[in-house]
């Protein structure tokens, strides 16, 4: 599912939600947000706080238009250089990974800090090179992902985590995490998913996460 | 993980190390290595025929295969094991090297089911297919693939085996295509002793033996149509990560074209050539033997890892409403290494770490569903992407649901019986149970919707159906393009439904039939000519 499908989801849940509320759907709205969606290879053309956008926002689909912000604005960010070191993923994709996998991997990985840390340097590592093989369309998914979090607005609005990721508790991090498992919108549930098995899948790829879970790895050939 | 040097004595091109385009002639040309393209090969080119392989994957032999997940999963399936459908909602495990996915299956071998055969000869007019007229195929090929019982059937399977037994299922034993197998349990991840007679070590070497080539990295893009005939193949090298073309670009010109990509590259393949397509039929009846699964913790160690990967299964419930009725499975266990075994459980932190130290407990049941054979089961739609790659649409329904958890309650029941301490659904909404009558309770009220459940599938069939009847197929029985006048489609996008068991057999004996008829064909025409 891409985004804009996901933009679809919370477009029918919002007008469902208002139905209820009796409130009326307004048809320019939809109309506004057809024609947005048809954009979607021209990003940048449309300024993200434009009229139309403000429409959106004004029809009670705030949601929606962030997650469009988050594609949009998503260039401008990325103009930071990305570390040398890494094939997919950008210097901020890292700071995230830095901040979710030992809450993922939590009883899993070494105790003490800095094997720790040198651990969850090994599993962005593999969450990079993963990544590269994937299927550029599936790539393309998982660059919007990550933009989504990397972006303020979107990472308060949609993972619910309001401080910078660095500032982020182990709590936040879980609630996030959870909440997104547990979505009620398809998307998030696999955005979820994807991080789930390519941190963790990163993790236990790794010949060090092997002692503690009684797998002495592959045989060794005679 | 590098690819092998090829001999010199072998026609083999890596486009990826190509710095020009090149053209490719041939008496055929042959779209795919895995179980249809590579039986083709080996039987055109002892025909005398020249042909020229395409292969989108790399070329890996078993000097490359150091039984590691972190290397295979990105070398040898799509998406690192981890292609989905649209929604997400189905992980599919394809394989996309030299031998297709014949290079990473469990070598889990078994005949197309009399019951399959006789539905597709009735409701599709196949011509061909009864259990005789197929029988010295099949037979052909377990001969040519050392296809025998297997026996050392390891703890994991046991589960299964012995669950059943103390139910009164019926229960057997996998037939495997190996030879001098040292039980290792890592076919999943490329065989390092060459004991898996895969394509990649049978028909694809013979082939190349008699002179075929062998281009690999060569992902094909489209057919050059010009009126009722495939003029050339064209395909994108592609670099080392096997994803990204390299710009070169490779022409392939052959008097007759065999299609052999597997269920959603064949059908997109198609789409994206704008093949003639006057019913609509092009990708549609998709099936993947949707697989729904159950984790049991077991009190003894049974080292999933450990051992043949699948030597045991239960068709107890195959056809528990007939043929054609509500929707039957085939139980089998899936081996489980730590990579694989981690994406299986949802949850995080604590718990997720706790499950994983109980690797070596750990039996993974799962249940292949039998779609395609119920006006309920159209499968799914594979279509294009923006970028011409493919999408695969499967949309659950009740009729399947139904399946599911039937499926989910069978494999409870059969772990409880087998002795497991604990059973959980894999399922985001299920907990651990620690009796049937709890797990029983529990799973009657799981809701089951996409991405809740977690589904699987090994086996992507269907999508250019084969059928006697242009108007609901692709193709006919012999594989031949309805519309194509030297277009054959020979893998397993031409089964008219899902097979009802591992489909590799039902390929390589189909494969078998239809490129000796093939052979025959272009025989009778060059002597005419």
């Amino acid at each position: 599912m891409t985004l804009y499908e996901m933009l679809e989801n919370l477009r029918a849940a919002t007008t469902r939600r208002r139905l209820h509320a009796g409130a009326h759907p307004s048809t320019d709205n939809g109309a506004t947000t057809r024609r947005t969606m048809k954009t979607e290879s021209t990003r940048p053309r449309v300024h993200p706080f434009n009229p139309g956008r403000r429409a959106l926002l004004k029809a009670g689909v705030a949601g929606a238009a962030l997650l469009l912000a988050g594609r949009w604005l998503a260039p401008a960010f990325a103009a930071t250089p990305r570390e040398r070191a890494y094939a997919f993923l950008t210097a901020e994709d890292a700071v995230i990974l830095r901040r979710i996998a030992p809450v993922l991997l939590q009883g899993a990985l070494p105790q003490n800090p800095e094997p720790q840390q040198a651990a969850i340097t090994e599993v962005i590592a593999g969450v990079d090179q993963t990544s590269v093989f994937l299927a550029p369309g599936v790539r393309k998914e998982l660059r919007d992902l990550f933009n989504l979090l990397n972006l303020g607005v979107t990472r308060a609005l949609l993972a619910g985590v309001w401080k910078p990721w660095e500032q982020a508790s182990d709590e936040d991090v879980a609630k996030f995490l959870s909440n997104w498992r547990d979505s009620r919108f398809g998307l998030l549930r696999s955005a979820y998913t994807a991080l789930h098995d390519l941190v963790i899948g990163s993790w236990y790829s790794n010949p060090k996460s092997w002692p503690r879970i009684g797998y002495g790895g592959p045989p060794t050939l005679a | 993980m590098a690819q092998s040097k090829t001999t010199a004595r072998r026609d083999v091109i890596n486009a990826a190390a190509l710095t020009q385009d090149r053209t490719l002639s041939g008496d055929i040309a042959i779209i795919g290595t895995g179980a249809g393209g590579g039986v083709t090969a080996e039987i055109l080119s002892q025909a005398g025929l020249k042909v020229i392989l395409l292969e989108e994957g790399g070329y890996y032999t078993a000097k490359d295969f150091h039984m590691l997940e972190s290397e295979a999963y990105p070398a040898l399936y799509y998406d690192v094991a981890g292609r989905r459908t649209k929604d997400k909602g189905i992980v599919i495990l394809q394989g996309r090297a030299v031998g297709g996915s014949t290079t990473v299956n469990w070598t889990s071998c078994f005949r197309t089911p009399p019951e399959t055969l006789a539905h597709w000869t009735e409701a599709y007019g196949l011509k061909g297919f009864t259990v005789d007229e197929m029988a010295p195929w099949f037979a052909m090929m377990e001969k040519r693939l050392n296809i025998a019982r297997w026996e050392a059937m390891n703890p994991n399977n046991d589960v299964l085996y012995r669950g059943a037994q103390k139910l009164g299922w019926h229960a057997a034993t996998i037939h495997r295509n190996v030879k001098a197998c040292r039980n290792l349990g890592y076919c999943g991840t490329g065989c390092p002793v060459d004991a898996k007679q895969s394509m990649l070590v049978t028909t694809v070497p013979a082939a190349l033996e008699r002179g075929a080539t062998l281009v690999t990295r060569a992902r094909a893009q489209t057919l050059e149509i010009k009126g009722d005939r495939v003029v050339a193949v064209h395909a994108m090298a592609l670099n080392d990560n096997g994803v990204d073309p390299t710009g070169v670009q490779l022409r392939v010109q052959a008097p007759h074209v065999v299609l052999a990509g597997g269920g959603i590259n064949s059908p997109a393949l198609l789409l994206r050539s704008k093949a003639p397509d006057p019913h609509h039929r092009v990708g549609k009846r998709t099936f993947l033997h949707v697989v729904n699964a159950s984790g049991a913790i077991m009190p003894e160690r049974i080292n999933p890892f450990d051992g043949a990967p699948q030597s045991a299964y239960s068709n107890q419930f195959l056809y528990r409403d007939g043929v054609t009725g509500k929707i039957g499975y085939k139980l089998e266990v899936a081996p489980q290494h730590p990579v694989l075994a981690s994406t299986i459980f949802t949850r995080f932190g604590q718990a997720h770490a706790d499950f994983m130290a109980s690797l070596p407990h750990f039996n993974a049941m799962i249940a292949l569903l039998r779609d395609g054979f119920n006006p309920e089961s159209e499968g799914a739609t594979v279509s294009l992407a923006d970028d011409g790659s493919p999408l695969i649409d499967y949309p659950m329904n009740r009729y399947l649901w139904e399946g599911i958890r039937h499926a989910y309650l069978s494999m409870a029941e059969c772990q409880f019986a087998a002795g497991a301490k604990q059973v959980a659904p894999a399922h985001t909404d299920a907990g651990m149970y620690n009796s049937w009558s709890e797990a029983k309770t529990a799973i009657e009220a799981l809701p089951l919707k996409t991405l809740h459940a977690q589904l699987f599938s090994a086996h992507v069939m269907g999508g250019c159906a084969m059928g006697e009847d242009p108007k609901r197929s692709v193709v006919d029985s012999q594989g031949k393009h309805h519309q194509l006048a030297n277009l054959w489609i020979i893998d397993g996008s031409i089964f008219p439904t899902s097979i009802g068991a591992n489909p590799s057999l039902p390929i390589y004996g189909m494969a078998a039939r239809q490129a000796t008829a093939l052979a025959g064909t272009i025989a009778k025409k060059k002597a005419t000519a």
